[in-house]
């Protein structure tokens, strides 16, 4: 086939083929894959909860007298809530030996279960003194109660 | 003759049209070639349970072209028996908002990874291995 | 596995969002911590109570009788209840019988008691600041 170059038809033509093959050119494409590794790391540990009860201010315990109030704080100082499970136990100086831990009673009137972020929580409870009839608990006149509060995950 | 002129014209414009479309694909589907990879980088901390925190991937492109980063995804690993990798949750990314990486250039997008309320305390001050995985196109 | 994570990324996103209608929904780290405080118990004067059981030997009335506290912290009167069993204590009194210290000792004579096939007896004297002292006797005493 002969090819008139200057007729107008032609040129045309051999301008949209060249148009076509730089078309191939311009809208060829190709995908890529990407790769690459990383590390997702979790916060230290927590800022263990602090407890603290408040200065006793009712009257000293005898055996069977009435309950006395008992008050305190569980402070969170992490960034986060913390819920718990608030418990007491007493002990009793060792100076006063024979005095019975067990004759003594702590109760937590519902008691908080969990301390926001940065902030605290306060507890309110009795103390009392059991009366055993036919025990001497003479052992126990004047002795320190020491009521240990613990805050366990829940 | 002028026929054939005017039909090859027709047919030249024809192809223009057509091959103006960026998505076609024009020799298959999978066009991957492996002198124009890019990576993907980054790491996230301070992980506590049920918080969403965000990752931030750094997508690098070393070609000088553009490109359009299709999807990336992130694959976590245990760390020991009694921190395993289903602790974490993490989005990822498939293609919106669009996203375009330019050529040498590099673009940061933004994943949620969120750490299981359930995360027993064996899990702290640990760091789950992630793997990244993507895909992109030319852009123009 | 992107498949899963966007379905479960979605999952959790609507949970925490059900969550944080319902309450504050934080999660957390789990952390634990104690403390502790005191509380007194009242301090009192020593135990010096003391109880015998004596038949009288008439009208089967048995006397009650010993040592006392005398004096503050001691209050003055002392109680002492009688019972046909043992332990002998408030809850199980037969009989109870009232008197005051004089000197540092007590004497209380019962009534009659014919019919108690055996006679057990406890004694207190209260102290001031509210600790009771207790005193059992030693022996009892059979068909007073």
């Amino acid at each position: 086939m002969k090819f008139n170059y200057r007729k107008p038809t032609v040129a045309a033509a051999i301008v949209g083929g060249v148009l076509v093959v730089s078309g191939t050119a311009a809208f060829a494409y190709w995908t890529a894959n990407g790769s690459g590794s990383g590390t997702a790391g979790t916060a230290a540990a927590s800022t263990p909860l602090t407890i603290t009860q408040d200065t006793f201010s009712g009257t000293a315990l005898t055996p069977g007298g009435a309950a006395q109030p008992v008050s305190g704080t569980v402070t969170n100082a992490n960034t986060f809530n913390v819920p718990f499970v608030l418990t007491a136990a007493a002990t009793v100086d060792s100076s006063h030996s024979t005095c019975q831990a067990s004759w003594y009673t702590v109760t937590l009137s519902s008691p908080p279960t969990s301390v926001a972020a940065n902030n605290h929580a306060d507890f309110t409870g009795t103390v009392a003194m059991t009366n055993l009839a036919n025990t001497n608990q003479d052992a126990c006149k004047g002795a320190t109660v020491t009521v240990t509060y613990t805050a366990t995950s829940s | 003759m002028r026929k054939y002129a005017i039909a090859a014209g027709l047919a030249a414009v024809a192809a223009v049209g057509i091959l103006g479309g960026r998505q076609l694909a024009l020799a298959g589907s999978d066009n991957s070639v492996p002198g124009h990879a890019f990576t993907l980088s980054g790491s996230v901390g301070g992980l506590v349970p049920g918080i969403r925190t965000p990752l931030r991937l750094t997508v690098a492109n070393p070609d000088s072209q553009p490109i359009r980063l299709t999807s990336a995804t992130v694959t976590a690993g245990p760390v020991g028996s009694a921190c395993p990798a289903g602790l974490l949750t993490i989005t990822s990314f498939s293609g919106t908002p669009e996203t375009i990486v330019a050529g040498r250039g590099q673009t940061v997008i933004e994943l949620t990874v969120t750490l299981s309320a359930q995360a027993p305390d064996a899990c702290k001050k640990v760091s789950f291995p992630l793997t990244y995985a993507g895909k992109a196109e030319q852009w123009h | 596995m992107a498949l899963i994570g966007r379905t479960m990324a979605a999952t959790l996103a609507a949970l925490a969002l059900a969550g944080a209608a319902g309450q504050p929904a934080q999660a957390y780290w789990r952390a634990t911590g104690s403390g502790t405080g005191t509380v007194s118990t009242a301090a009192a004067a020593a135990n010096v109570l003391t109880l015998v059981l004596t038949a009288t030997g008439s009208g089967h009335t048995v006397k009650a009788s010993g040592k006392a506290g005398s004096g503050s912290p001691y209050q003055a009167t002392i109680t002492v209840y009688l019972c046909k069993s043992s332990p002998c204590n408030a809850a199980n009194a037969a009989a109870t019988l009232t008197t005051t210290q004089s000197g540092g000792n007590y004497s209380v004579t019962s009534g009659n008691l014919n019919s108690w096939a055996t006679v057990y007896g406890q004694a207190n004297q209260l102290q001031n600041s509210g600790w009771r002292d207790y005193a059992t006797a030693p022996a009892p005493i059979s068909n007073p």
